[in-house]
């Protein structure tokens, strides 16, 4: 059974799933951000396989742009997160509920 | 071996609204103390120059970096609708509460490369152009939601829109990545050609329907529309005004040009999504004018009004013809003015009261009749009541909707619209008939850019009102080249 | 494709086998002399004090995000150096633009106070 398309695709909807549930589970902003990230990785994931499959390289230029811009996602959500951590001493979802409705 | 060649002819106004970003962050370093005023002009200045170069190239159709910016006539349009977004929002940002005792020379940039970056996504002509495009506007919509770092609301705001905005993206980048394995090519032209080829119903349905729905987090349709309340609220009350034009025109414009280049795919594999985006349109217009009832804050009201008015824009797209596609431009130029403009006099009320709830807008009349008139004229028109330009919009939307046999959605649309008018009329009631809660209360003093702003942003939703006939014959002729070429 | 597997788990076990062989060996050879310093967690030739969960100080993160910045332009970097020759001058401008504006983000932060350690 040799290593094809479709187990790179199940290793990637496998992580993407657990980001999304890590995203709407998890109460921690940290590891809501971190959630985040797998499912952009899941999705470089598949952008690769499907390139490597077609040989079409555009995936892989996608690939490429998606990690600068996971990377200073991160940089943007972990400064506005620390300034909520400064104000408030938490980093739980459920305490940012000044605005509710 | 070829490299790709760039036509920077065609990239001119993004290039403007670029440099002078840069030029901003650059004068903010060396300038002198004083440096505000200058900041605020350049900004205007570059915007301006932007806005009048965009209007220059207005009926070019071309393509560039190897087709992955592509510039038509509709494309134009929407970006002089960002544009002129931007130069009202940066006209009537010096009155904000949360932000007028920060350094603004960020502000200004953080504006400016968000502008850039939702032009850049209107003319994406191909998946990485989507998503850098997006990202580029977004990440600095996540900064300047949380621009006022010491208020926790804003604070607050910024990480809402940012955990939400990020998770919708990642959603439609795995949804760009099945779209791209399902035809081999990043190029929207080409996915739009190759899907009909690929015969796999399912798959596509799947991959656009993440896709989808990503977008539509992007552009506050309702399942998805959780952020849009807390966002607005707690951000600069400019920023709420920048976010509920531009970023929903921005979702929409990419929206429509997709479903128009995999027109012909979805043809051939038989999928139609007017019946999802009809109950998607339901669904925005009841549950935004609903939930819109019950709100004592105008800020969050403004903002349940907002998702309404997504609502009645995506009734255009639901009709699917080129005559829906006018009337959701005519609709963005005149949602534009009304909107940042009943934005702006929460802006200055709440500078001036410390605080955007309804009780604050109490005998307003009597400290500024300005404000109150101009409020006025954009309630007045954002319910689309003749003879304010929103009664143009919303008439060339239900009258489409007619036309194609949309009855439902012109229902409810008309409705919605009845019922929007209660909320609106709370703030009315408040400005003319109620006295305020401390009668020697000294007049609410506005910047004189608030001032030039109010009566641009008034007299437009008046002038579109009476005499509509360049507007219409403009979003005409956008279209029409467009979708002819 | 199953004997792919053996080998791969072949591998594994040797490796495993390697490691533990050569500890053994070193363990017939060295003497045994446990100290309480020597029983302290190996840190970089400091002492360990506190948790391993310690907070680690917020000024760290602001050069974090400037190292970042410089970490990622390499992304680019690579695939434009492969393709230079082919492309020339025009590759180099480019280049020099997209480096250009990196350094104004450093500068900006320089001049903002970010890279200054005293808050």
């Amino acid at each position: 059974m040799p290593v094809g398309v479709s187990h790179y695709l199940a290793v990637s909807a496998v992580i993407f799933a657990v980001g999304v549930a890590g995203v709407l589970l998890r109460r921690n902003i940290l590891v809501v951000l971190m959630s985040i990230e797998l499912m952009l990785n899941a999705a470089n994931l598949a952008f690769v396989t499907f390139s490597r499959a077609s040989g079409a390289v555009g995936g892989q230029i996608v690939v490429l742009f998606v990690m600068t811009v996971a990377a200073a996602e991160v940089a943007v959500g972990l400064a506005i997160v620390l300034i909520a951590f400064r104000a408030r001493e938490t980093t739980d979802v459920d305490e940012m509920n000044v605005m509710k409705w | 071996m070829s490299f790709v060649s760039v036509d920077f002819g065609l990239l001119v106004p993004e290039l403007v609204v670029l440099s002078a970003a840069f030029l901003v962050l650059v004068v903010d370093l060396l300038g002198s103390r004083q440096r505000g005023a200058s900041l605020w002009w350049l900004t205007l200045c570059g915007l301006g120059l932007a806005l009048l170069l965009a209007a220059r190239g207005w009926n070019l159709s071309a393509s560039t970096l190897s087709g992955t910016f592509v510039l038509d006539p509709f494309v134009s349009t929407v970006k002089l609708v960002f544009l002129l977004s931007a130069f009202l929002v940066t006209l009537t940002t010096l009155d904000c509460r949360l932000i007028s005792r920060l350094s603004l020379g960020e502000y200004y940039s953080l504006l400016l490369f968000a502008t850039f970056g939702f032009m850049v996504l209107a003319s994406a002509g191909d998946l990485i152009m989507i998503f850098i495009g997006l990202e580029m506007a977004s990440i600095p919509c996540y900064i300047l939601a949380g621009y006022a770092f010491e208020d926790v609301k804003s604070n607050e705001a910024g990480i809402k829109y940012f955990l939400l905005g990020a998770f919708s993206s990642a959603i439609l980048l795995y949804g760009m990545s099945f779209l791209y394995g399902l035809c081999g090519s990043t190029f929207l032209s080409e996915i739009g050609f190759s899907i009909g080829q690929s015969g796999q119903k399912l798959l596509v349905m799947g991959a656009f329907g993440v896709f989808l729905a990503g977008l539509t987090f992007k552009m506050t349709v309702v399942p998805f529309h959780m952020w849009v309340p807390d966002t607005y609220e707690g951000s600069p009350t400019p920023v709420a005004a920048f976010f509920s034009v531009v970023s929903k025109t921005a979702g929409l414009v990419v929206l429509i040009r997709i479903l128009a280049y995999f027109k012909q795919g979805f043809l051939a594999l038989e999928v139609d999504w007017t019946q999802v985006l009809s109950i998607l349109s339901v669904l925005t217009m009841v549950v935004g004018t609903v939930i819109g009832v019950v709100q004592t804050n105008v800020k969050r009201l403004l903002a349940y009004s907002s998702i309404a008015h997504v609502g009645y824009l995506l009734i255009g797209l639901c009709a699917g013809t080129s005559a829906g596609i006018d009337s959701i431009v005519i609709y963005l130029f005149v949602y534009l003015f009304m909107s940042i403009g009943a934005f702006a006099v929460v802006t200055a009320v709440s500078r001036a009261e410390g605080g955007e709830e309804l009780a604050n807008f109490r005998g307003l009349n009597r400290r500024s009749p300005l404000l109150a008139a101009s409020m006025a004229v954009f309630l007045i028109s954002l319910t689309g009541i003749p003879p304010l330009a929103g009664f143009i919009g919303k008439f060339f939307i239900f009258a489409v909707a007619i036309e194609e046999k949309l009855y439902t959605l012109a229902i409810v649309g008309v409705l919605t619209s009845v019922v929007s008018l209660f909320y609106y009329c709370k703030i009315l009631k408040a400005m003319y008939f109620a006295e305020a809660e401390d009668p020697g209360a000294a007049p609410v003093a506005v910047s004189p850019g608030m001032r030039v702003g109010l009566v641009l942003m008034s007299f437009f939703t008046l002038a579109l009102g009476l005499y509509p006939v360049p507007l219409v014959e403009m979003a005409r002729s956008a279209v029409r080249l467009w979708l002819g070429s | 494709m199953l004997l792919d597997l053996v080998y791969a788990t072949a591998f594994a076990l040797g490796g495993l086998a390697f490691l533990l062989f050569a500890l053994f060996l070193g363990s017939l050879v060295r003497p045994h002399d446990p100290s309480g310093r020597k029983l302290t967690t190996y840190e970089c030739g400091e002492v360990p004090v506190g948790q391993s969960w310690s907070q680690f100080n917020i000024r760290f993160y602001v050069f974090a995000l400037c190292f970042v910045i410089f970490d990622i332009e390499t992304i680019f970097l690579v695939p434009w150096a492969v393709v230079f020759k082919n492309i020339g001058l025009v590759a180099f401008v480019e280049m020099a633009v997209f480096i250009g504006v990196l350094l104004i983000g450093l500068a900006y932060a320089w001049r903002k106070g970010a890279l200054r350690w005293a808050l």
